[in-house]
């Protein structure tokens, strides 16, 4: 091999290995190092985003007091029971005793499928039908708006049951009410047990 | 007067070969540039070559044609001077050998300058427009043409100058043999051979023989590989370093997010724990400002209906939307009665009014709907 061929052969070798590298190494590296770059960007702002989460935890811990102090101010308000059954049976007794008190004849109490939640509270709704005269009635209402539990009362119907009586006679109202209330589930005991 | 034209002579001659002096140091310094950085890629250090530069002394030889006459510069000054006749080329290696032992000073390099008398100087119009790196080898090739050769080989070279507008190649030649004679004697004197150039030529001529140019080629192509190999190297160290970085950055990281799973866990719950205190406290905000609407809707109702109304039914749903249904002696009394008292939201009847006797007087049977339009009476659980 003269000089010349040896030239030549090192000169094409060198283009060979310049093509390699501009187009296959060269490329697969800047990939490979922007790829990285990238993700290393992405993994210091999400360690940035935990920094200043975790930063935020002497605030966190002020409002978890003032909440945990309006949650047991709450308590009262709330009908017992852990689910929608207990519940469902409280809100059906202050029912009861509001129809005792007014005075009503309460015919039934139906418990009604509910899947409202707010935070750890679900609502709990009974349908309830009773007979009883106007000042029967509104003093059914006033008894379930003034007492301890806050109680809803989402719909009312009242129908006359005999408009056209002489006057002399009791008037007879039939009332049909769905009244709800919020009751605290307990742990896994949630929405959906015992519901509906 | 002729006293005084004689000193002024001597003055002006001085004055001239002080010129000359400084000129030829510049010349020297500036070929002794190439050297010194070949000689710096394999010696020490640069900034160790440049204060030997600044410190050093330069032999200054200048070549005619029966005589050598040497020259130290001193900044600027000739400091030391001799000259030694010669005769054949093994007689010029002596003398210089001789020369560069009786120096006052030990010198390293040396740099040649060739009178006329030994170099051929041709001016050369009608060459092709070649780059000022070819034309050396243009010249060379063709040195039977442009030089005398007188069976000897020759030394040549050749620059582009400007004359009259037009580009001229300035050449030079001298016998190979003479400055192979000068480069052995700088070698066995022990001397770097900086430059031979001709006298009273372009500065940018050198005859330096082949064997020293080749080994100054030499040794610019392994200075060029030792820098490429240099480079090559500090981009492979750059790119592992980037390379260590971003893995250990990105393991550092790891290991911090990791650290902070635990805790970040537990403030997440905590926030999803006060989202749902605040859902619950919300909650029961409004279940509490909707106690007593029902109550506070149907005293608005009765007081704004008229007395001559009664009411047979009614329906109330949270949506403030329902129905009535009642008997009086003009429906669109009651409807008017409720519009103005806008104890409702859009009253209307619903349906036609039926007439019909109660107690042997006449009274309209009437429904109103109120709320919103799309639904009417909501669930459609009326009456």
């Amino acid at each position: 091999m003269t000089a010349r061929d040896r030239r030549a052969v090192i000169a094409g070798g060198a283009i060979l290995l310049g093509a390699v590298l501009g187009v296959r190494v060269v490329p697969w590296a800047v990939a490979g190092t922007v790829a990285a770059c990238q993700d290393l960007e992405e993994r210091t702002a999400l360690l940035a985003r935990a920094r200043a989460e975790l930063g935020a935890l002497p605030l966190l811990r002020d409002s978890a007091v003032v909440l945990t102090r309006a949650l047991v101010a709450l308590a009262p308000r709330l009908l017992d029971g852990a689910n929608a059954v207990e519940a469902g049976a409280d809100l059906a007794a202050r029912i009861s005793h509001a129809a005792v008190r007014a005075p009503a004849r309460l015919d039934r109490v139906e418990p009604l499928p509910d899947t409202a939640t707010a935070g750890r509270l679900t609502r709990a709704r009974v349908q309830a039908a009773l007979e009883t005269d106007v000042r029967g009635l509104v003093m059914l209402l006033r008894t379930l708006d003034t007492g301890d539990a806050f109680l809803g009362i989402e719909r009312l119907d009242v129908v006359s049951a005999d408009p056209a009586s002489p006057e002399r006679r009791p008037e007879i109202l039939r009332v049909e009410l769905v009244v709800s209330g919020w009751f605290l589930r307990n742990g896994d005991e949630g929405r959906g047990k015992g519901e509906g | 007067m002729i006293g005084a034209a004689e000193t002024l002579r001597r003055v002006a001659r001085r004055w001239r070969s002080q010129a000359e002096a400084w000129a030829r140091h510049i010349t020297v310094l500036k070929h002794m540039a190439p050297v010194l950085q070949d000689s710096a890629a394999s010696g020490p250090r640069f900034s160790v070559w440049t204060g030997w530069i600044r410190h050093s002394t330069v032999l200054d030889l200048t070549v005619g044609s029966s005589a050598v006459r040497a020259a130290i510069l001193r900044h600027g000054v000739v400091d030391w001077a001799a000259e030694c006749p010669w005769g054949s080329e093994s007689e010029l290696i002596d003398v210089i050998a001789r020369l560069a032992a009786e120096l006052p000073r030990p010198s390293r390099c040396v740099t040649v300058t060739l009178e006329r008398s030994l170099v051929q100087q041709r001016t050369i119009r009608d060459l092709p427009p070649v780059r000022g790196a070819v034309l050396p080898r243009l010249v060379a090739a063709q040195d039977r043409r442009f030089f005398r050769r007188n069976g000897r080989l020759l030394v040549t070279d050749a620059v582009w100058v400007g004359e009259n507008g037009s580009r001229v190649a300035r050449a030079a030649a001298v016998e190979q043999p003479l400055v192979e004679a000068i480069a052995e004697g700088a070698r066995a004197a022990g001397m770097t051979l900086v430059d031979v150039v001709p006298a009273d030529a372009p500065r940018t001529l050198s005859l330096l023989p082949p064997t020293e140019r080749h080994a100054r080629d030499r040794v610019a192509r392994r200075r060029i590989r030792q820098l490429a190999a240099v480079t090559t190297a500090v981009w492979v160290v750059t790119a592992g370093l980037f390379a260590g970085r971003l893995t250990s950055e990105r393991r550092r990281v790891d290991a911090e997010l990791a650290a902070a799973q635990a805790p970040l866990a537990a403030v997440r719950a905590a926030r999803r724990e006060l989202a749902a205190a605040e859902a619950a406290i919300e909650a029961m905000r409004l279940a509490e400002r909707d106690r007593g609407r029902v109550l506070a809707t149907l005293g608005a109702i009765a007081r704004a209906l008229p007395d001559s109304v009664v009411l047979t039914s009614l329906v109330w749903t949270t949506d403030e939307s329902g129905a009535l249904g009642g008997v009086g002696q003009r429906a669109s009394d009651a409807l008017a009665a409720l519009r103005r008292a806008q104890v409702v939201a859009d009253p209307r009847l619903d349906g036609r009014v039926v007439r019909e006797t109660v107690g042997g007087r006449e009274w309209e049977r009437f429904t109103i709907i109120y709320g919103r339009r799309d639904g009417g009476r909501g669930t459609g659980d009326g009456p």
